[in-house]
């Protein structure tokens, strides 16, 4: 019982070995050579590795099986063997046939690893003796519904997988064509066009549902560095009388040193974005960024604040909201004579801007308050103004989950996670069930809801051993979420905080859900 | 009273009085003995020895540390006494609030009123709530396990099984129907601990442990010849079933104020009155007092072990107490069953 | 702290000390006894007068009901029909601590939840009598007592770490100790090698002797023969003898009541009955 909700509270920020593995990150790549050999059926690559392809010309537009071998490749780096588009000169090959082939289905790609995630021991074939290996690969003209090969120049590739797919070294490429006329003009777009496109979806597979469908696991992930205070730095007026949330007029009359506390480090984060940063004396367990991390911590057990701790650390203001407890040591602060301004808790982003305007207000800081909402406001509104939302909004479900015992809670209306969520262009899949705040689910009303899409705490997929333990999760598995394993971890403190980084993890959301192939 | 059970109770008090001094000084705001002494003397209008240096010292004593202090002491000496008069009661050392589902019971009561948010009597609410649950509880058990004037250990633990499963079962259910913060309220409850100490719940508590003990104290002669059966018990002029009901109630009493401000603590019932009686012999003339101190010493120092044993960290009391209090009961059982030659 | 419990317990306690027993009174009187235990007749209208200075054996076959009269006496068993009087009085017209001081009672059995020692043990005897003038005489009784069962080398031993003919002699002791008018014994020799077979029959004599009423479930009929005043033989929950041993041990009676021939022989010495089954 009481494991499944002490794990509500919001833990710091580890980020688990599988984040790491799925960056994908886009830009300009390392400059390899890849030498291209018009008509050949071997190539060789940066590293004296050598491609050979059993048939490169004059192949069955419908569908010709290829042998694909290799030797002298680096065992050190897992390979794909796809076919795709001839990139330009160290770039990544995209699109290909069968995407990055995380379910190990498609005969469009073969991976070849010795040193395999996790998640993928099966998926893979490890590399014979000399950093060779051998493939059949099932190559067809019509790449996906906007590629034919008979049109744009095609290639049987092998590129480090998706754990270096910024290092070039392993690209090695042979070129193929295919027998009979290129289909008619206008249904085949030009090779630019394609280009731009993040990730196939399976060749034929009709309406284009979910752009990451085949993508597998992302982690949406903001710099923790990032808070950045506005300038110039207030000069607080003082004394102030604020309107705490609890009905109280607190006077504040010293704000030198700050207690900026509640579940989610978003009154912290505004504190410092504020530039009060150098006045904050502690912090609670959800603040983690750079700039408190290393403050004397004033939950010492669990989520709960410890009237020792904070008596310890002499604040001159407590800034809290009702998300934090428990009630009993907030009294005895003010019985102790410390001013403590109770702030709204609602989760939403309507609500930033009332939290930041409260706190500035408290802290007499009025105008860098506004300034502030100014520029949070913006950035919000850009990062939701980018998304590139599906025409028909997937749906998703954030499922909080502490250790593999199979209990889960989903979170619906009200809980924070359905703002995000709705913020990019999305259906909050507990909301639609009708849920309000956390709740348990059971398995079948999670097949039932049927999300496309999971969204949990780093530290949540961490505690269940990775996507594998997730996936062995009654339900999971059988949602279509599970089925393209379409999981995206998010850093608690960036999901449930509403503060001033909002923007910048609406965007990170964004592009977790949208385009986790990178 | 023999001369050792007096010395056991004076060398109690003394541990205790010591222990209560240290509890108050230390923590992440370090007050010596002498400053806390200062502070107590200088609110009694004696100024002598020097007040707190460390700032905030005076506010950490008496807004956080006595209330603490003190509610550790009343629930320690809850849940030893609670302890020794069960064991009285059901003719067997296995017996404890937190290990039958007693205290469970309790909690559910008191977790009861946190969920639907009832208050009909202030801050004496949730110990009566938890008294409550806890006389269900026990007298569950009690009609449950015994037979024949005893109670055989597998039924006792097996009845302690069932009524600990449907208390689970039970704040199960009312976690479902409840808010964010009383499931916050529940974990804490699960894992019993001193961190909400307030002034308000020592002086909530107070009354109950006070009748409770002196309730026990009275009873504490005719409890030696419980333990000789109730028959052999009702021969030597003890009213049996009036000695049982009024000590089910006390149990629940106590059972109730150990757990309304700090969730369940289990085990302290348990080992307390054990090894008081390996010290003294087991006359509940002295067991009963000296479970009362020995509980309070064992919750006391458990409390400060608890929040300075890891820096900036505080372990729940609970846990600490089950971890190690669920061994020595494993060992109890063992020693229960190599005497009595077999489950019976 | 324990004077003032005793003090406030005086207070409560409006206790009826009885007087000294008298030989030849009627100490207990069971009339038309009937009790009946999961719907099965233990016992069917027993009539019974004991008295005091007299030492009454009950003897019968497994399953008589001698220990279900003698629980019936204690106070323990429900009454199915008729009535008990102890000293005049009905069993229900007496308060627990009353009758306490009134009538002891040693069960076959007796195990102890917690490790007392046999001096606590035998002391536990004389709480009935706490906050009464009669307090002041617990040391010596309880002394007396443990020396009468030849157990003060034990004193200071605990009750579970003796074997079953100590605790048996411990528990006589606690018996003595209470110092009643009154005394039930239920299989006082049942542990007890043949020495103190001897002396914890000698003591029940003595204590007949002295005044005391004292009832003893025997199996051992030649034991009861050597010792008893009176013998009351019970058959299926009805008395079916009552007198003198040498009255009531007839070749007869025993053979018919115990379905096993039985001979009767005269010690040639003593002149004591001497009950020998037929082999």
């Amino acid at each position: 019982m009481s494991q499944a909700f002490s794990g509500r509270r919001v833990t710091p920020r580890v980020l688990g070995t599988l984040s790491l593995a799925l960056v994908v990150a886009v830009g300009a790549g390392l400059l390899v050579t890849s030498r291209l050999v018009q008509a050949q059926t071997s190539a060789t690559g940066a590293g004296g590795q050598t491609l050979t392809v059993s048939a490169v010309t004059d192949l069955d537009p419908a569908g010709a099986s290829v042998s694909v071998t290799g030797s002298g490749y680096d065992i050190g780096k897992g390979i794909y063997v796809s076919f795709c588009v001839i990139p330009l000169l160290g770039t990544l090959p995209t699109p290909c046939g069968g995407g990055i082939d995380l379910t190990g289905s498609g005969g469009g790609t073969v991976w070849i690893s010795s040193n395999p995630p996790i998640y993928a021991t099966g998926l893979t074939t490890p590399y014979g003796p000399g950093g060779s290996f051998s493939a059949q690969l099932t190559v067809e003209a019509a790449l996906d519904d906007t590629t034919d090969c008979r049109v744009v120049a095609c290639a049987v590739v092998t590129r480090n997988d998706h754990n270096r797919s910024d290092d070039r070294s392993q690209d090695v490429i042979v070129p193929v064509t295919f027998s009979g006329p290129p289909p008619s003009p206008g249904v085949i777009a030009s090779p630019t066009t394609t280009a731009t496109v993040p990730a196939s979806s399976p060749a034929g597979s009709g309406m284009l549902v979910d752009p990451g469908a085949d993508c597998g696991p992302s982690t949406a992930r903001v710099d923790a560095a990032a808070i950045d205070p506005i300038t110039p730095t207030p000069v607080p007026v003082l004394p102030v009388t604020a309107q705490s949330d609890d009905g109280r007029d607190v006077t504040v009359t010293d704000v030198s040193r700050i207690l900026p506390v509640n579940l989610y480090g978003s009154i912290a984060e505004i504190v410092f974005s504020l530039g009060l940063g150098p006045n904050v004396v502690g912090r609670d367990i959800a603040t983690t960024f750079d700039a408190a991390k290393d403050l004397p911590l004033v939950t010492t057990a669990g989520t709960d604040l410890s009237a020792e701790a904070i008596l310890a650390l002499n604040p001159s203001v407590i800034l809290a909201d009702d998300s934090i407890g428990p009630p009993e040591v907030l009294q005895q602060m003010r019985d102790s004579g410390i001013p403590v301004v109770m702030l709204p808790s609602l989760q939403t982003l309507d609500g930033i801007s009332d939290h930041i305007r409260s706190i500035a207000a408290a802290l007499g800081v009025p105008d860098a308050g506004d300034q502030l909402v100014a520029r949070t406001e913006q950035q919000i509104a850009a990062a939701t103004g980018n998304v590139v939302a599906p025409q028909t909004p997937l749906s998703i479900a954030f499922l909080y989950i502490r250790g593999s015992a199979g209990v889960y809670l989903i979170t619906g209306s009200g809980a924070g996670p359905d703002a995000m969520i709705e913020s990019i262009g999305a259906v909050d899949a507990g909301a639609q069930l009708g849920i309000g705040g956390f709740k348990p689910i059971t398995s079948e009303a999670l097949i039932g809801a049927a999300p496309d899409v999971i969204v949990i705490l780093s530290d949540s997929l961490k505690s269940v051993g990775g996507i594998d333990g997730l996936l062995r999760l009654p339900g999971i598995a059988q949602t279509p979420a599970g089925e393209h394993r379409r999981i995206v971890d998010m850093d608690d403190g960036l999901l449930l905080n509403f503060g001033t980084r909002t923007g910048a993890a609406i965007e990170a959301l964004a592009k977790a859900v949208y385009q986790p192939c990178g | 009273m023999t001369r050792r059970g007096r010395l056991t109770i004076v060398g109690l008090v003394v541990a205790l009085v010591i222990a209560c001094l240290l509890a108050a000084g230390i923590g992440q705001l370090q007050v010596p003995p002498d400053q806390v002494l200062g502070s107590i003397l200088h609110r009694l209008g004696i100024d002598i020895l020097p007040m707190p240096t460390a700032p905030r010292g005076d506010d950490a004593l008496w807004l956080v540390r006595f209330p603490r202090v003190l509610l550790a002491i009343l629930v320690g000496a809850a849940l030893g006494c609670a302890g020794a008069l069960m064991q009285g009661v059901f003719g067997n050392p296995l017996a404890e609030p937190g290990v039958i589902g007693v205290s469970s019971g309790a909690a559910i009561g008191a977790f009861a009123c946190i969920v639907f948010g009832i208050s009909a009597l202030g801050s004496w609410t949730v110990p009566v709530a938890a008294f409550l649950g806890g006389l269900v509880a026990t007298l569950i058990v009690y009609g449950l396990a015994r037979s024949g004037g005893r109670t055989e250990v597998v039924t006792l633990v097996l009845v302690g099984i069932a009524v600990t499963a449907f208390a689970g079962a039970l704040i199960g259910m009312l976690t479902f129907v409840s808010s964010d913060d009383a499931l916050r309220s529940i974990a804490f409850w699960n894992l019993g601990s001193l961190a909400r100490a307030t002034w308000d719940a020592v002086f909530a508590v107070t009354p109950f442990v006070v009748v409770g003990v002196a309730v026990a104290m009275y009873y504490a002669p005719q409890l030696d010849l419980l333990a000789l059966g109730e028959r052999p018990a009702r021969h030597l002029g003890v009213d049996v079933e009036r000695l049982r009901l009024v000590l089910i109630v006390v149990i629940a009493l106590l059972a109730g104020a150990g757990v309304a401000f700090t969730g369940i603590i289990a085990f302290v019932g348990l080992v307390v009155p054990h090894l008081i009686r390996l010290v003294t012999g087991p006359s509940h003339r002295i067991l009963i007092p000296a479970s009362v101190l020995g509980g309070a010493l064992v919750v006391v120092v458990g409390d400060l072990i608890a929040r300075t044993l890891i820096e900036n960290q505080e372990l729940p009391l609970g846990v600490l107490t089950a971890l190690i209090g669920a061994p020595f009961f494993f060992w109890l059982i063992r020693r229960t069953r190599t005497r009595a030659g077999g489950w019976a | 702290m324990v004077d003032r419990l005793a003090s406030r317990w005086r207070e409560l306690n409006n206790l009826e000390v009885p007087p000294v027993p008298e030989t030849g009174q009627t100490a207990v009187e069971v009339r038309g006894l009937s009790v009946k235990l999961g719907g099965h007749a233990v016992l069917s209208e027993v009539d019974l007068d004991i008295r005091h200075g007299e030492l009454l054996a009950l003897v019968g076959p497994n399953g008589a009901g001698k220990s279900t009269l003698l629980g019936a006496v204690a106070g323990d068993v429900p009454l199915t029909a008729g009535s008990i009087d102890i000293d005049g009085r009905p069993l229900a017209g007496w308060g627990t601590r009353e009758l306490a001081l009134r009538r002891s009672v040693l069960l076959q059995r007796i195990e102890i939840a917690f490790p007392f020692t046999v001096a606590d043990v035998v002391r536990m005897g004389r709480s009935p009598w706490a906050g009464t003038d009669g307090e002041e005489a617990d040391d010596r009784e309880v002394a007396a007592a443990m020396e009468r069962t030849d157990i003060v080398e034990l004193a200071t031993r605990e009750y579970p770490s003796l074997s079953g003919g100590e605790r048996a002699r411990a528990a006589l002791a606690r018996v003595l100790a209470q110092a009643t008018g009154i005394m039930l014994l239920d299989e006082p020799t049942a542990a007890l090698d043949l020495h103190h077979q001897e002396l914890v029959m000698g003591v029940a004599r003595e204590r007949a002797a002295d005044g005391v009423a004292v009832v003893v479930v025997a199996h051992d009929l030649g034991m009861a023969a050597a010792w008893a005043d009176r013998i009351v033989v019970l058959e299926l929950g009805r008395v079916v003898g009552d007198g003198t041993p040498r009255d009531i041990f007839t070749e007869a009676l025993l053979s018919r009541v115990y379905q096993h021939s039985v001979e009767v022989l005269e010690h040639p010495r003593t002149g004591l009955a001497l009950i020998i089954p037929r082999r």
